[in-house]
Formats: C-alpha cells, structure tokens, sequence
C-alpha cells in the first residue's frame, strides 16, 4: 500500500470530544514522584546502619537483601522508562507513515502510563491531537489541543506549531471564528524572516480558511510566493497547490454564471491542480479535503494530473 | 574514560566490603564507621557529580543548534570534570562529535566517531534520534504537519481504541547508529568511499528506527551515485521516494535532485524531467 494514499478503512470509530476530554482528566500529568526518586537513597541509608549495628546471624543478611532490592528496582524502573520510549517512538513512527488510526490506538492506550513523564504526557496528547485530526475527529483533537496549550509553559517552541494545528482543526470542524481568532494571534508568523513547518503549516491555514469560507477571490492573492512558502511541508505542501486550483476554480465558475467581466481562470487551475498531483495522489488530495473532488470530476482538468509516482 | 570506570566499580567494591566486614565484626568500630562514611560520602559525590554532568548535557543539547560557540565551551568544561559516570561521558564525546560535523570539521568528526565506536555503546541514549532528529531541523515530529489523509470506521470509540497491537520496542534510536550515520556522511564529505561503505555495513546489521532509516537511505543513494552504481540508486525507485515523502522537506528535495544525474546516465530523460520537476517544486536547487 502506498505511504502517500489513504490506509484502508478499519473498524475504528475515532473517540468523541468528551470521551478524549474523560480520558485526559483520567490521566493527567502527575511528575516525578518525590518518594520514588529519595526511597532508593534512603534504603541504602538503612541497610549501612543495619549492616553496622546489626548483631552477626541472620538479621546480617538484611543489609543484602536491602540491596539486592534496591537493584532490582533500579533495573525495573529503567527498563520500564525505556519501554515507554519505546512504545512512544513507535507510536511517532506509525504517525509519521499515516497510520493514524492505528497510532492513535496505541497512542491512548499509553496515556494513562506516561503521567509520571510530563514530558512524555505532553507529547502523547500532541500526537493523539494530531492523529484524530487527521482520522477525521477534528472536534475531539480540539480538545486535546485546548489541553496542551493551556500546560505548555510560555515560549515553549512547539505552541506554535500546536496553535496553527488547532487553527486547522477549527477550520475543518467549522469553528470558522475560532479559526479566525487563532490565525489573528498569530499573525506574527506573516513577518517570519525565516520560513520553517509552522509558518509553512500557517499559510496552508490562511489559505483553507479563505476556500473553505468560500472566500475564493480573496485566496488568489495569497498565491503570490505560495510555493516558497509551503515549501517546508515537503510534499504536503501539494494541499496548498490544490486548494489554490481549487480557489481558481470556483472564481471561474462564479465569473461564468455571473456573466460579468470573466478572466480565464484555467490555465491557473490547471497549473496549480497540476503541482498538487505531482506530490500526491489525487485519492490523497481528496481524502484530505472532500471539496477537492470536484475537481477531479472536471474532464478539462484530466490533463493536467501528473503522477505523484516516479514513471516507469 | 577507564579511569571512570575504574574509579567507580571500585569505589562501590570498597563499600560492598565494608558493609560486609562491618555485618560480620560486632561492635566494628568507630574506625570502621568512619570509613563507611567517608566511602559511602564518596558515592553520594560521584553521584551528584553524575548528575550535575547530565544537567549540563542538556543545555549542550539545546545550544548545539543556536550558540555552537557556547556549547563548545561547556562541552570542554564538562569533559574536564572527574570522575563522570562512563555513559555520561560517551554522550559529551556525541554531543562533541555532532558539534564537529554542525561546524563542518568532517575529518575531527569522523575521528571522533571511529574512537567512541571502539567502545560498547548499546542504546546508551534512548531517543538520541528523536531528539537530534529535532535538532536537525527535522520535520518529522508529528506536531510538525498537516500531512496524512483521513480513515473512518464504525465501530465503538474506546473499543475500538482499546484493540490495537502491542508496539515493537525494536525502534530506539541507538548512540551507535547515530555515530554510524554521522561518520558515513562525514566519510562521503572526505570522499573516503571504502570507510563509508564499511560504515554502511554497519547500519544495516543493526536495527534502525524510521528517522535513522530516512538518514541511511539518503546516505546510502549518495554513496551509490558517488560509487558509479547509477542503476543501484535508482532501483526500487517508488519505494524510495515514499520514504523520502516523509523526510524534512530539505532531505527530500535533495534526494530527489540526487536521483536526476543517474536517470540521466541511464537514458531516461522523462524519469529525469519528473525528478526535476518535483525536486524544483521541493526547492531543491537543480
């Protein structure tokens, strides 16, 4: 199966808002516990004065058994911390190959593990965020999202990143003011000297929010640098390319039944719908963005697919 | 590095007959007591030292990418300090070793990375790749995207989360394969071919994760293509770019501008024109 193509549906049901909101109050962040991190000291403190008043017969023993615990449970607990990065990275890796549904599983199930490591915690909540947006639940990732920027510390370097996320995710469960609201925050980011994913992840943002408002006209200009400015996405910026042949599009459209004064909008459709489908695949592109599809149902788009595919 | 170690395991042989001696002698003495005391002080100072040391490395680790000069010089004052637990300083030796390929010195770089492959390194720093994944600017973090397309389902949220499979626990990043990656690329740079092909035996009879996959198979095409084995780069061609979709978009640009030179050479210039094309779109500069 293609990386880059829609797994194939499973039996999976993305969990509601509040069942994501239950499970996070279930599972907060606790931290490090301090009796946890001071007992194996303390243990070693009372097996040397065991050992040094301790009369010789079986309580001599106590001191070393004392310590052969305090091993065991030293090896336990590095050996579990190891197995929850472990399984935390594999869950990264599922994500990072579009598995979402499936790292999203694996994803929850940790959660409730992972308290003890805030850092962790936080990073499991991110790609579940991440993951049920991408399945589908953009509501519910909200939630999660809302969680991770009220405990991120200020000037943490992934809020941003998060926030531009969320702006996506409002966008896609139809919370256009909240949208609005996140991207206004954000507005910063336009004046960004150096173009990185969350700038890059912001324009894909301001874009979506002027075609799924249906504010077509007002997304052209935006067309102006968009290829250097999606460029950090990699091949994801092909969603931007389609969104902006889709803007074209329905401008066309609007001018045709509206009779009025019509510039041709066709040849720039076709060039963006072109750069899309030359880094994903349409069933990607649409998957995505349902809105999309009618762009493949235009036969006079047909030959301006390319293949997101090397040639043979 | 062995004084390290030697210092340490005998330190904490010292205290093991102490406690010994001092559980089978009644009424050991106040000789003795002083002695424990003084070892068992000893420990607590390493440790604490220890400690202070993996403080420190953290900073590095933060100031690697944004202030080199700075964690230069905390590299240099950490190493000083004795005795550092052997691990702790094998990753001062890393982090030194990744400040050295950042400035570009390939040759200290790969000096380095030879040396501390000489020794036992197992997955001395779990989640090395995760993080230095972040530090090179990788986009893979998966906070970092808006990639991926959507599935559905029907069955029952918490049931159907609660199904999935147990994880694979064979994907940490290790040291050793961080140092292995390092050390071909820099290799490459020196245009020391035989030394990154044997670095590159290395890589592939270890498990890998999928950041250190991605890196490998960047490594490995330019080895290819710098080695004349054209038709070696190309093949498996699909699969390869489906990786390098999920790389940082610089990666996956350059891969794709490495790939035009042996589709060239091999006589398929609408290969050629379709990895121009996409590496032009990627910002590759073709």
């Amino acid at each position: 199966m293609s990386l880059l193509s829609p797994p194939k549906p499973v039996d999976f049901t993305p969990p509601s808002p509040r069942q994501v909101q239950e499970h996070l109050e279930r599972n907060p962040a606790i931290g490090h516990s301090r009796a946890a991190t001071w007992a194996p000291l303390v243990a070693l403190v009372a097996a040397v004065i065991i050992a040094m008043t301790a009369p010789p017969g079986p309580a001599a023993m106590l001191p070393w058994l004392i310590i052969l615990g305090l091993l065991f449970y030293s090896a336990a607990r590095v050996r579990r911390a190891r197995d929850l990065e472990a399984r935390a990275a594999r869950i990264q890796e599922l994500a990072l190959l579009r598995r979402h549904a499936m790292s999203l599983r694996l994803a929850w199930k940790l959660l409730p593990h992972v308290g003890r490591n805030p850092e962790l915690h936080m990073r499991t909540v991110a790609i579940m965020a991440l993951n049920m947006d991408l399945v589908g639940a953009a509501e519910s990732s909200l939630v999660a999202y809302q969680y991770l920027l009220e405990r991120l510390p200020k000037g943490h370097p992934g809020i941003v990143q998060i926030q531009v996320q969320a702006a996506l995710a409002q966008l896609a469960s139809d919370h256009l003011l909240d949208a609005d609201a996140t991207l206004r925050r954000l507005r910063d980011l336009d004046n960004a000297k150096q173009s990185n994913v969350a700038t890059a992840t912001y324009h894909l943002a301001l874009l979506a929010q002027q075609v799924c408002t249906h504010h077509d006209a007002d997304a052209l200009p935006l067309a102006q640098g968009l290829v250097q400015k999606l460029q950090p996405l990699g091949v994801d910026a092909g969603y931007g390319y389609a969104l902006m042949a889709l803007a074209h599009h329905r401008v066309g459209q609007r001018q045709a039944e509206d009779g009025g004064e019509i510039r041709n909008h066709a040849p720039a459709t076709a060039a963006w719908w072109s750069k899309a489908t030359l880094l994903l695949p349409v069933d990607a592109l649409t998957g995505r963005y349902r809105e999309l599809e009618v762009l493949t149902a235009d036969a006079t788009l047909a030959g301006a697919v390319q293949r997101a595919t090397p040639p043979q | 590095m062995g004084l390290d170690s030697t210092f340490r395991w005998s330190l904490g042989i010292l205290l093991v007959v102490f406690i010994v001696a001092g559980s089978s002698v009644t009424g050991g003495g106040a000789g003795l007591m002083v002695l424990m005391i003084m070892l068992g002080g000893g420990w607590i100072w390493m440790s604490l030292g220890g400690a202070r040391t993996a403080q420190m490395l953290a900073i590095i680790t933060a100031h690697l990418e944004h202030d080199p000069i700075h964690a230069e010089s905390l590299i240099a004052q950490s190493l000083r300090r004795w005795p550092v637990p052997r691990s702790l300083r094998l990753l001062l030796y890393h982090r030194l070793a990744v400040l050295r390929h950042r400035q570009q010195r390939l040759g200290e770089c790969a000096a380095i990375c030879d040396a501390l492959l000489n020794y036992r390194l197992g997955a001395a720093d779990p989640g090395a790749a995760w993080r230095f994944g972040q530090l090179r600017g990788n986009a893979l973090a998966p906070t970092t995207g808006p990639h991926g397309a959507a599935s559905s389902g029907g069955a029952d949220a918490a049931g159907a989360i609660g199904a999935g499979a147990s994880p694979s626990v064979a994907t940490m990043g290790s040291l050793r394969s961080h140092l292995l990656l390092m050390l071909v690329e820099c290799r490459l740079g020196l245009n020391d071919l035989r030394a990154a092909h044997a670095a590159l035996i290395q890589l592939h009879q270890g498990p890998l994760g999928l950041l250190e996959t991605l890196q490998r198979l960047g490594l490995q095409t330019r080895y290819e293509i710098a080695a004349g084995y054209d038709a070696l780069a190309l093949s498996r061609l699909a699969e390869k770019l489906e990786l390098a979709a999920i790389m940082p978009a610089p990666a996956c640009a350059a891969l794709h501008a490495m790939l035009i030179g042996p589709a060239q050479r091999l006589d398929k210039p609408i290969l050629a024109s379709w990895l121009r094309r996409r590496a032009e779109l990627l910002g590759a500069t073709v």
